[in-house]
């Protein structure tokens, strides 16, 4: 590992919010890239269904570009995924079930649970 | 002459810069120097584009082959997000670099750009041929050992060693 001292000083003044939007915007453009290589699926073509020049998505695949949600909508329709997951609110991943455990000490042989200890707990099981 | 410097290696990407001989810095460190005072609000954005788009590259991504913009031969340019609407007269930021696979990337000068070409502007012009030199003798030397530009371990020795 080798980081530049100088960059780090610099990259440490960036506004968050620029770093995000560079970030997403390469996600994105990644996301389309790779989508377009498993469906082989040709930029020409990609460009021809979306109604756009062949040069301007190039240019996408850069991470150079802004994209509305309406284009990012357009794009997942073209290629029949989805391009942004959007967190949606959580519904439970586990259903919760109460137990009963009976704790028999070890020198109970005879299967009598009388003298056993019991103990509530709870088991999470996938939803 | 000079030579190549590692100036920055992750687990996704080892980045070079030349450094000339009787210069303090690489041409790296000369581009962050020279352009990390912009008060103009788009020139200081594209610079921290910049920025951001070369600590994806080494924290996450690697230097993919999709996300640099072709300046002509195998002399490429950083991505940069450019905002709409801007002025035109000001120019935007440009990073040169030399795309030698997803692991290895050798960056060099820039500059503000406000002609149409590069190849009009003499500084920038200059930092291009430079690249272009550059990338010739790492092709020849590749050439000559048989190794393509594929192989990381072959052509990261080659970039540590080579006189440039």
């Amino acid at each position: 590992m080798k980081r530049n001292a100088l960059f780090e000083q610099l990259l440490a003044k960036v506004a968050p919010e620029t770093k995000a939007e560079v970030e997403l915007n390469i996600d994105i453009a990644n996301r389309i890239y790779d989508l377009l290589k498993e469906k082989g699926m040709s930029q020409r073509e990609f460009a021809e269904k979306m109604g756009k020049k062949e040069s301007e998505i190039s240019r996408w695949m850069t991470g150079s570009h802004g994209f509305t949600t309406s284009t990012l909508a357009k794009i997942s329709s073209v290629l029949g995924e989805s391009i942004v997951e959007v967190k949606r609110k959580s519904c439970p991943q586990f259903v919760v079930i109460p137990h009963t455990l009976y704790v028999t000490p070890t020198d109970v042989k005879d299967g009598s649970y009388s003298n056993g200890k019991e103990v509530k707990y709870q088991c999470r099981y996938p939803n | 002459m000079g030579r190549l410097e590692l100036v920055i290696e992750t687990d996704n990407v080892s980045i070079f810069s030349p450094k000339f001989n009787g210069e303090e810095m690489t041409e790296f460190e000369k581009f962050l120097l020279n352009n990390g005072n912009y008060e103009e609000p788009q020139l200081k954005k594209d610079f921290d584009a910049i920025l951001s788009a070369i600590n994806k590259i080494q924290n996450d991504c690697g230097a993919r082959e999709n996300l640099f913009r072709l300046e002509g031969g195998c002399i490429k340019a950083i991505p940069l997000f450019i905002e709409w609407p801007r002025k035109r007269s000001l120019g935007t930021i440009r990073l040169y670099c030399i795309r030698i696979s997803e692991r290895l990337l050798i960056l060099g000068n820039g500059g503000i750009k406000k002609t149409k070409t590069y190849e009009k502007d003499p500084f920038l012009g200059t930092i291009v041929n430079d690249l272009r030199r550059i990338e010739s003798i790492i092709r020849n030397k590749s050439r000559i050992v048989h190794c393509d530009y594929d192989d990381y371990e072959e052509i990261k020795h080659i970039l540590s060693t080579i006189n440039i």
